[in-house]
């Protein structure tokens, strides 16, 4: 419909057309100062957020710099001083030395062994070495050939530490270390002045690695190829983008995992809950006050007085103010999803005690519950125009993907401990009105306790 | 990026130091919006200051939609602000009866006959936001929501919870006594 034209509209409309006023300073001020309250509150909020995701990108980091050195081989030796050769030989004196040496010939650990112990081994157990304070480059081996005897197992050379306490001090030991994976030559004089243990004094331990030992890759957890695993999980999200700002949610349930390898794939069923405030728009008029209307009036003839006796029939009328009037009340609701997440994972490091790995996948939501948590509004005696809701609706579906990095610490053989801290991206909007905002992403920490079946 | 949406993800990010490029930029042409709503000075500062929290409450709600369209979503907050208040405000009937206006009226010269910006001239835009200002709060709300904000009598009804008529007669009255005003400043100018 086209508009009536006038020329006094057109006359104020180009008058004022870029027309200003100066505000004041002291409202510039006021505005001022109450807009950086609010911008102050949410820049704290962000920096708790930014403060947490440090901390956890720090945890996480510290445990991969404590992972990673374990899977690499430890090159102790120092080139030059020892042979290669597993049947290389060390030095012994003769009279002082218990000699020991795993070998097929079986042990031959005497009794009577004096202070010394050389031990040479090619098992692959890797017990910690007590190496005494000085080791053996104050007593050079004087004999290059071969001193091992005998082989020593595991028993015989705790045994053998055991006699040489009972032996005078000092004694001198020198000592093939037995404890590595690799049939190395090692000599140390040990001081066996127990239990005052220090570390070697000298750069004369040796250990030298065979090229083939040293490509070896470190031991892995002995596990078989596949397994399953059944976890509990609790995951604290922040989820931001939302209409609300920023919105913190619970996540938990139960979870599957089928293992193969390094590889896994797990899924289950969790319930996800959070809450929400919904903006309502109430047009109303204020409520004035209530009169008694007068409906009717009778008259009955009064005969005995000879007059007329009046009824007033009345009824009483609310009065509410022309005048529209606009309300932003806010409720508080209660959302709760059913989750079902399908998660692929593969493990990078595998030990014994700890694995570390990558998990990504969908994540469906399904709305299966809002319940209102604040009372209704109430506009008391106000009558009520229309109620619009500014807030939309939440969203009946929603997928999501999320992706993190797990750490699973083994506690026991079947039960372990789960942290996974992990970043989702919703594909659709959480609102119905998907234009009303942007597609939110949030942050998580999952944990979870798992046992293997 | 132009300085409006650099302005905006500004606001967003809640950056340091652009509370007050939004106050210095936008502040003089909203609190003009304001005085000719509230037709006094320091109502309007309250108004443009309680549009001002608003829009950066909800700029996150605010989504681009071309150059500009930041300053018309301001404008809207302004001037929904600015009719909150007047409802607030004015517990007394707004809207004059006919007898009333017709006091006010004496002049049905037609203002085609001078040239607009002579008149501009001589009147002066001091002059011509005071006479707005000086309207029946009525007549004031209607005039501003029909020239300036462009909102059709259907409209402007239903906001403001009048009839369409009302809205119209509103308008027409409002008319007059600018025009009234007009002429007695010019007449006065040329006197001089």
């Amino acid at each position: 419909m086209k508009r009536e034209r006038h020329p006094v509209d057109d006359f104020f409309k180009e008058a004022l057309r870029g027309h200003q006023v100066k505000p004041s300073g002291e409202g510039k001020q006021r505005f001022l100062d109450e807009a950086a309250t609010i911008f102050k509150k949410r820049r704290r909020g962000r920096n708790r957020w930014i403060f947490l995701f440090a901390g956890i990108a720090i945890i996480s980091f510290t445990a991969l710099l404590v992972i990673l050195p374990n899977t690499e081989d430890h090159k102790l030796s120092k080139p030059g001083n020892a042979t290669e050769d597993p049947s290389s030989e060390s030095t012994a004196p003769q009279n002082a030395m218990l000699t020991s040496s795993t070998s097929p010939s079986g042990p031959a650990l005497p009794d009577d062994s004096p202070g010394l112990i050389s031990q040479s081994s090619s098992s692959n157990s890797r017990p910690k070495a007590q190496l005494s304070p000085a080791l053996s480059s104050q007593q050079p081996s004087d004999d290059k050939t071969n001193t091992q005897p005998d082989a020593v197992n595991r028993e015989n050379l705790i045994a053998a530490s055991v006699i040489s306490h009972d032996l005078p001090l000092p004694l001198p030991l020198e000592a093939v270390d037995s404890t590595l994976s690799y049939p190395d030559t090692i000599s140390a004089q040990i001081d066996i002045s127990f239990p005052v243990i220090t570390a070697p004094q000298d750069d004369t331990l040796t250990l030298n690695i065979p090229e083939s030992a040293k490509k070896r890759k470190p031991k892995e957890r002995a596990t078989k190829k596949w397994e399953f695993s059944t976890s509990l999980y609790y995951t604290p999200e922040w989820m931001f983008n939302t209409l609300e700002g920023e919105k913190y949610v619970n996540n938990m349930g139960v979870e599957g995992a089928f293992q193969f390898d390094r590889y896994s794939i797990r899924t289950g069923v969790g319930l996800s809950i959070t809450k929400g405030t919904n903006e309502l728009l109430v047009e109303y008029k204020d409520y004035l006050g209530s009169y008694s209307r007068l409906d009717s009036i009778t008259f009955q003839w009064d005969e005995k007085h000879y007059h007329l006796i009046p009824t007033y029939y009345s009824s009483n009328k609310d009065v509410w103010d022309s005048l529209m009037k606009l309300d932003y009340p806010r409720i508080t609701k209660r959302y709760t999803y059913l989750q079902v997440p399908l998660i692929l994972g593969y493990d990078i490091i595998r030990q014994n005690w700890i694995t570390f790995g990558i998990r990504a996948g969908p994540i469906l939501s399904i709305l299966l519950e809002s319940k209102q948590l604040s009372g209704e509004y109430d506009p008391g005696k106000n009558r009520i125009i229309r109620i619009n809701q500014v807030t939309p609706d939440r969203i009946q579906t929603n997928w999501q993907v999320v992706g993190g990095v797990n750490t699973s610490f083994r506690i026991s053989p079947r039960i372990s401990l789960e942290v996974e801290p992990n970043i989702r991206y919703y594909f659709n909007s959480v609102y119905e009105k998907s234009d009303a905002t942007k597609k939110p992403w949030s942050a998580g920490f999952r944990t979870a306790f798992t046992i293997r079946l | 990026m132009d300085r409006e949406e650099q302005l905006v993800r500004g606001l967003k990010r809640r950056e340091k130091g652009v509370l007050e490029t939004l106050y210095n930029t936008y502040a003089p042409p909203l609190l003009s919006i304001c005085l000719r709503y509230c037709g006094n000075r320091e109502d309007a500062e309250d108004i443009l200051h309680d549009g001002f929290m608003k829009i950066i409450l909800h700029i996150h709600t605010f989504k681009a939609q071309s150059t500009g369209s930041f300053e018309g979503w301001m404008k809207r907050i302004i001037v929904n602000t600015s009719l909150n208040f007047i409802r607030d405000h004015s517990k007394e009937k707004r809207f004059l009866d006919v007898d009333t206006m017709e006091e006010m009226i004496t002049s049905e010269e037609e203002m085609e006959d001078h040239d607009r910006e002579r008149v501009l001239e001589l009147v002066g835009k001091e002059h011509i936001i005071e006479m707005i200002c000086d309207l029946p709060p009525g007549y004031r709300t209607i005039f501003n929501m029909f020239v300036f904000e462009q909102y059709s009598h259907h409209e402007i009804a239903k906001l403001l919870d009048c009839s369409v008529n009302t809205s119209k007669s509103q308008l027409s009255k409002a008319r007059r006594a600018l025009r009234q005003r007009i002429l007695e400043v010019v007449e006065k100018q040329k006197a001089i």
